[in-house]
């Protein structure tokens, strides 16, 4: 079926970037063939398509990163040897000790985290879940949202509200984390100068699941986990019924931890709400 | 589980740094000088290589590597925001008032696209790049320099492929226009004119293959 001139222009540049299906390029070339107009956008966008590609083709890396980057590998290596060792040798300690021993490794030692389980912290899992996830199921009723959330978990979820109002609920979907079923939510968070972020919030079941992450922050008598996994930032939360909260965002740290603060998650335990606690401590 | 780190570092240098000149080829472009390129590489490399655990090995490696460098650009990106957007917009004014004269010799008659493109040299192209805001530099780099796919681009930077499409789309032009003003001030072209700014069937800032598609489906 014939194309009009008017539809050529989100068909070129997919055209040349190689992204249309082979009976869209049929369907714009066929076009192009007997328009003068097109080919001519068409072939000023290739050439200044590779001329661009041409002037921006980057150096390669010297080799002095090269050796730079293994000699950095290998204190990595050094470090995580070492914490891993000092990890054992603390939870290893007896009785009161332990403990004490164990919250001084949490709060204090653990820029490296060396976990006491053997499995990678949950918010390192939910940070990499992005490659190759499933798509976001868009639905514009929240109450719809909550409903098929409590179908598919089959735990009584509401998705937290925020007190800010740039923070817009977009979709959500079904995701895993440790092999336990969880649902993702995914939102948007605008900010100023037109810039966009995205957060998302791993919620599931988590009684007997290790939320502990980098460094420990006790807000009243509440206490949230804040960590920077993959570049990104992330608040793990657990309420008093065991629903894990992980949330991701590419915002900075501090920005999503009073984003957190500001919703109501633990608002319908009332007196001992992380937000009411945070505000009479800090007075 | 948690690999040995010895295993961890061979199979890490392996299977990640294989990627290292793509790496630093993209944040040469993103952050425009080697010194930046390489704090962002070795902090993007040290992440991965504390979070190789976390990797699904089967997985698109490149493009989990792209996506941690993407964050740590942004997140530098806001944190050195301040500082360097002001120095950067008053360079930025101090060059558009410089000397915008036009030479008598200027090619008016010729196509003042292929005019652009014989005059323009690689750092002009690398200053349009840095100019762009970091989404629309993203998603040329992506694109242009790396060769993603939409697909992997939507993945990496966490966005519909419609918003990929029209930030490459927007991000393409805002360059050109970019690259268009040095060569006015440089009096290699004049002002362009209608031709230019009103590329004939170009319908505002979105482009909208999926409106496209649709239709078709209906029609069809
Ligand atoms: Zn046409």
């Amino acid at each position: 079926m014939a194309i009009h001139c008017s539809e050529t222009a989100p068909l070129v540049q997919s055209c040349l970037d190689g992204e249309l299906t082979d009976a869209e390029e049929r369907a714009l070339c066929d076009h192009v063939s007997q328009c003068g107009v097109c080919r001519k956008r068409m072939s000023r966008e290739e050439r200044f398509r590779d001329a661009i590609r041409e002037h921006l083709a980057p150096p390669s890396a010297p080799d002095r990163f090269h050796e730079q980057l293994t000699h950095a590998l290998a204190e990595e290596e050094r470090a995580e040897v070492r914490a891993r060792r000092h990890a054992q040798l603390s939870w290893a300690l007896p009785g009161a000790a332990t403990v004490a021993a164990a919250v001084a490794l949490l709060v204090f030692a653990t820029d490296r985290l060396a976990p006491a389980n053997d499995q990678a912290p949950l918010t390192h899992e939910a940070a990499s879940r992005v490659i190759g996830s499933s798509p976001v199921v868009v639905q514009e009723d929240h109450r719809d949202m909550s409903r098929s959330l409590n179908d598919y978990l089959r735990v009584p979820i509401r998705p937290p509200r925020f007190s800010d109002d740039n923070v817009e609920l977009y979709g959500w979907r079904p995701s895993h984390l440790h092999g336990r079923q969880a649902a993702e939510l995914v939102y948007r968070v605008f900010r100023s100068e037109g810039r966009q972020y995205t957060m998302r919030l791993h919620l599931l079941e988590s009684s007997n699941i290790d939320l502990r992450s980098q460094d420990r922050r006790e807000i009243g008598g509440q206490t949230i986990w804040v960590d920077s996994p993959l570049g990104m930032s992330s608040v793990t939360y657990q309420d008093r019924q065991g629903i894990g909260y992980v949330f991701i965002s590419d915002m900075p740290q501090h920005d999503l931890v009073d984003l957190v603060l500001g919703s109501d998650l633990a608002q319908t335990h009332d007196d001992d709400s992380i937000r009411g606690r945070t505000a009479s401590q800090g007075q | 589980m948690f690999s040995r780190p010895k295993k961890k570092r061979t199979e890490f240098e392996a299977t990640a740094l294989v990627h290292l000149d793509a790496l630093y080829g993209a944040a040469h472009r993103l952050t425009r000088n080697p010194r930046d390129a390489e704090d962002l590489v070795q902090e993007t490399v040290l992440r991965a290589y504390r979070f190789w655990d976390g990797f699904q090995k089967d997985s698109n490696c490149k493009a989990w590597l792209f996506k941690i460098l993407t964050n740590t650009f942004i997140n530098h990106y806001q944190k050195q925001k301040r500082g360097r957007e002001v120095l950067g917009a008053a360079m930025a004014e101090q060059e558009a008032t410089d000397g915008v004269l036009f030479h008598e010799q200027a090619e008016s008659q010729r196509d003042p696209e292929d005019l652009l493109l014989n005059h323009t040299v690689s750092e002009d192209v690398v200053r349009a790049l840095t100019s762009l805001s970091p989404e629309f530099r993203l998603a040329v780099v992506l694109c242009d320099i790396e060769g993603f796919s939409y697909k992997e681009i939507a993945e990496i930077m966490e966005c519909p492929v419609g918003t990929v499409m029209s930030r490459l789309y927007r991000g393409r032009r805002l360059l050109k226009e970019s690259l268009y003003d040095f060569a006015v001030a440089q009096g290699v072209v004049k002002r362009p004119g209608d031709e230019v700014t009103h590329d004939s069937a170009d319908a505002g800032d979105t482009i909208d293959l999926d409106a496209y598609r649709k239709r078709r489906a209906n029609t069809t």
